[in-house]
């Protein structure tokens, strides 16, 4: 029953988040008609306000290590989509999907993460 | 012996000096404020003692609420200069990739009206005798409105929140603010006067009791052509918490001296 509500939860609010359109800045920054999947290895999990964050390290084309910034929803919002501040840990080896900053910075907006034990969070 | 109570004593002064210094630098307690323009002395939200059973006649607003956009109703219909300013800022953005340039930090809040038009941070309604707070995650922002009877200042400080004075007709919280600082947007790539009125009808849905509609009128007779209407929806969670947001502590998209905003 706990769990059907936590469901019906995260769809309502999946439902009220209006897509691409954030309170604390525009997204414009964002290209939000791709998607990329990054293998990636956490740097570091922040969960706080304005937006909670990832640093990953991803490998480039030619296998180098490159920071990636990633830019999260609200806590608020994760948790109701089922996110704890443990969900992801520095040195878990991942894979993120991101909408990519326009231009050539390695960084984006958060779509979901596919964790090492092959379970998929959105956010 | 006389020498040693002397420099005893020089060094007590210089104590005292020391001490008193700081403190003397402070200003003292200032006098009561009196009671504001429409309320009688001993009158008011500041005497709610003896009151609070009175607010269970307010409607049911617990719990958290969450912004749900409805239909997109036109845009305000801007005149003058704040339709050329705001015509330019839309030739900027498309002259730059879509990114708009932003004077102020993503640091600093929207205030009002955009305060109740915010996205993924929920709000939550507080009632006490005399006054509804309304609090918002983003930026922990707080809107105060009166429900005492007072009325609006003479000449409010121009603030992110203006001056807001409200009274309940049943289930319906009515809402008048002016004083609003004409530095903030009216909406994205809009501005306002100091002139600008803004009209509140906030009240649960007939059909829905987890739905909050807010009514909203914005006039300007300066910058608008007519009022702007449109309905807010609010969607409900009872067991739902405002976080912190400290927005320093995670501030990653800083604005450079060229308003551009940074992600780092």
């Amino acid at each position: 029953m706990r769990m059907k509500k936590r469901i019906v939860a995260a769809a309502l609010a999946l439902m009220m988040l209006p897509q691409g359109v954030g309170a604390h800045h525009s997204y414009a920054m964002f290209d939000m008609t791709k998607q990329v999947d990054l293998k990636a290895k956490i740097i570091q999990f922040k969960w706080t306000n304005p937006h909670a964050w990832l640093t990953a390290e991803v490998k480039d084309a030619s296998g180098n290590p490159v920071t990636w910034n990633i830019e999260m929803n609200s806590p608020n919002n994760l948790m109701l989509l089922g996110w704890k501040r443990s969900t992801v840990k520095a040195g878990d080896e991942v894979t993120i999907t991101v909408h990519p900053l326009k231009g050539d910075k390695a960084g984006g907006s958060f779509m979901s993460v596919t964790l090492a034990n092959g379970s998929k969070i959105n956010g | 012996m006389a020498a040693h109570s002397n420099s005893w004593r020089l060094g007590a002064a210089l104590a005292a000096a020391l001490l008193i210094a700081p403190l003397a630098a402070q200003p003292g307690p200032p006098p009561p404020s009196a009671p504001p323009a429409g309320l009688k002395e001993g009158t008011g939200a500041g005497f709610a003692k003896g009151k609070y059973a009175q607010l269970d006649s307010l409607p049911d607003w617990g719990g958290i609420w969450f912004f749900a956009p409805g239909a997109r109703p036109a845009p305000p219909k801007l005149k003058g200069k704040y339709k050329e300013a705001n015509e330019k800022w839309r030739a900027d953005i498309a002259a730059n990739n879509g990114l708009d340039k932003k004077a102020r930090s993503n640091c600093s809040p929207p205030g009002m009206p955009g305060f109740m038009a915010l996205a993924q941070y929920p709000y939550e309604f507080l009632f006490t005798p005399g006054r509804v707070t309304i609090n918002q995650e983003a930026w922990m922002q707080t809107r105060k409105i009166w429900t005492d009877g007072r009325s609006h200042q003479d000449d409010p400080d121009p603030s992110f929140y203006g001056d807001s004075i409200g009274h309940w007709e049943k289930g319906v919280l009515v809402v008048e603010t002016i004083g609003i600082n004409d530095t903030l947007p009216l909406q994205t790539g809009m501005t306002h006067s100091d002139k600008l009125k803004v009209t509140e009808r906030i009240h649960l849905s007939p059909t829905d009791s987890n739905l909050l509609i807010n009514e909203i009128t914005l006039e300007d007779p300066e910058a608008l052509e007519e009022p702007w209407h449109a309905t807010y929806n609010y969607r409900r969670d009872r067991y739902g918490m405002l976080l912190e947001f400290q927005c320093s502590e995670n501030d990653r998209n800083p604005i450079d001296a060229q308003g551009n905003t940074l992600f780092q």
